[in-house]
């Protein structure tokens, strides 16, 4: 059955798109209006800022649906940022890391150093 | 009248229907599928065929123990069967909406709603760890006390679950109204597996939509708000073992920093998402605020 599943689904998902994934949030948390948000290189994962709230979301691609976490001190566990990599680890059983290929990465990371 | 086991009988069905409508979906772009999605689907069916066979033993010596206090002694015949088949169906939905509203119970089954996909791969998601949800057991009690025989409430509890395997799918829209109205379609259940404020905690039904309308849980699927599936915080995985655990991982969490005994207890019986602070969302309080910001609008 995985080997049909394969041969008729098995393509690769295209990347994060901006509006899908604000769409999303739209639909997941109430009230909320998209605001500053960067890509990572590879369209696998995002962070986008809930300008009604002031949260900011990561969103990550899984398979070809999205996972989204109002990223908060109490979740991140790890933040780490080079030139252009954001590495996220996270209190959290089923998505445990993420990693943006960001050209500003250092920016986000001292954004998230700020988060309550 | 010989008993045997519904589910068994008609997995090599299940197998050619889930790859019937894998085609049909790819053929005509109604339905989805996702590989590892599906591979996670089977192999949490496969693993909940083991924990079921590994763990009779403990509904068995349940069952064994209350059997002798029963009121009737009813026989094998269809008419009882029919009968335990309904009375199956109602406590089917007491246990199924228990399950979404006591955290203990969701800890096992929210494996089974931890897809974002919605197809007949999805019915054969199910949880592993049935032995850890002791109180669901407690549900069993009254059928057992009316005398109808173990085998029996067992035969006809497999006639149920093999009717809820082809309602997995996006792929029926509606039914005649004759039959939307009694029984439980794959329209109820698509509003059942949705994420969306509208639909949550809605149609526990197993095979007779009645019981939710008759109980005030039933919702109607709306054209103007497509079903979104999965649970309120997706999961992001799809290693078998990290589904099966992930509810029972999130509980042991929260009762390990549990300041009281009240808290502990809350923690295990009140609906998911209930936390001392109030700081979680539940689909309670979801919905009220769905509500509200709907108001001005309407």
């Amino acid at each position: 059955m995985v080997g049909v599943c394969a041969v008729l689904f098995g393509r690769a998902p295209r990347g994060l798109d901006a509006d899908a994934v604000a769409r999303r949030l739209e639909c997941e948390v109430q009230g909320f209006r998209p605001g500053q948000a960067a890509f990572s290189a590879d369209g696998r994962a995002a962070l986008i800022e809930d300008a009604a709230h002031g949260d900011l979301y990561l969103v990550v691609q899984r398979g070809t649906a999205m996972v989204s976490r109002r990223l908060s001190r109490k979740l991140l566990k790890e933040t780490r940022a080079d030139d252009a990599t954001l590495s996220l680890r996270l209190r959290d059983f089923t998505l445990r890391r993420a990693v943006l290929g960001l050209g500003d990465a250092q920016t986000w990371r001292a954004r998230l150093e700020e988060l309550a | 009248m010989r008993p045997f086991d519904p589910v068994a009988v008609a997995t090599p069905a299940f197998a050619v229907l889930v790859i019937a409508e894998m085609i049909f979906a790819r053929v005509t772009g109604r339905g989805r599928f996702e590989v590892r999605d599906t591979a996670a689907s089977l192999l949490m069916g496969l693993g909940s065929v083991i924990a079921g066979a590994l763990f009779a033993f403990v509904f068995a010596g349940f069952a064994a123990r209350i059997a002798p206090y029963a009121l009737l002694h009813i026989g094998w015949s269809w008419s009882a069967a029919a009968a335990c088949f309904v009375l199956d169906d109602l406590r089917y939905y007491w246990w199924h909406r228990a399950s979404h509203r006591v955290r203990w119970l969701w800890a096992d089954h929210v494996n089974h709603h931890s897809s974002q996909h919605y197809n007949l791969s999805t019915a054969l998601r199910q949880p592993w760890g049935g032995v850890l949800a002791l109180p669901g057991l407690f549900f069993l009690v009254p059928l057992i006390l009316l005398g109808f025989p173990l085998a029996m409430i067992a035969f006809v509890h497999g006639l149920n679950l093999v009717y809820q395997f082809w309602i997995h799918t996006e792929i029926i829209d509606r039914l005649p109204r004759w039959f939307e109205t009694t029984m439980n379609t794959p329209s109820h259940h698509r509003v059942h597996h949705a994420v969306n404020a509208r639909y949550l905690d809605a149609n526990f039904a197993g095979v007779f939509i009645v019981w939710d309308r008759v109980f005030g849980t039933f919702a109607a699927e709306d054209a103007s708000d497509p079903p979104r599936y999965g649970i309120v915080g997706q999961i992001a995985s799809f290693n078998p073992l990290r589904i099966a655990l992930h509810g029972w991982v999130s509980l042991a969490h929260d009762l390990m920093r549990a300041r009281s005994p009240r808290d502990a207890w809350l923690m295990l019986f009140a609906p998911p998402g209930w936390s001392p602070d109030g700081s979680h969302q539940t689909t309670d309080s979801i919905k009220a605020r769905w509500a509200s910001a709907r108001l001005p609008a309407e």
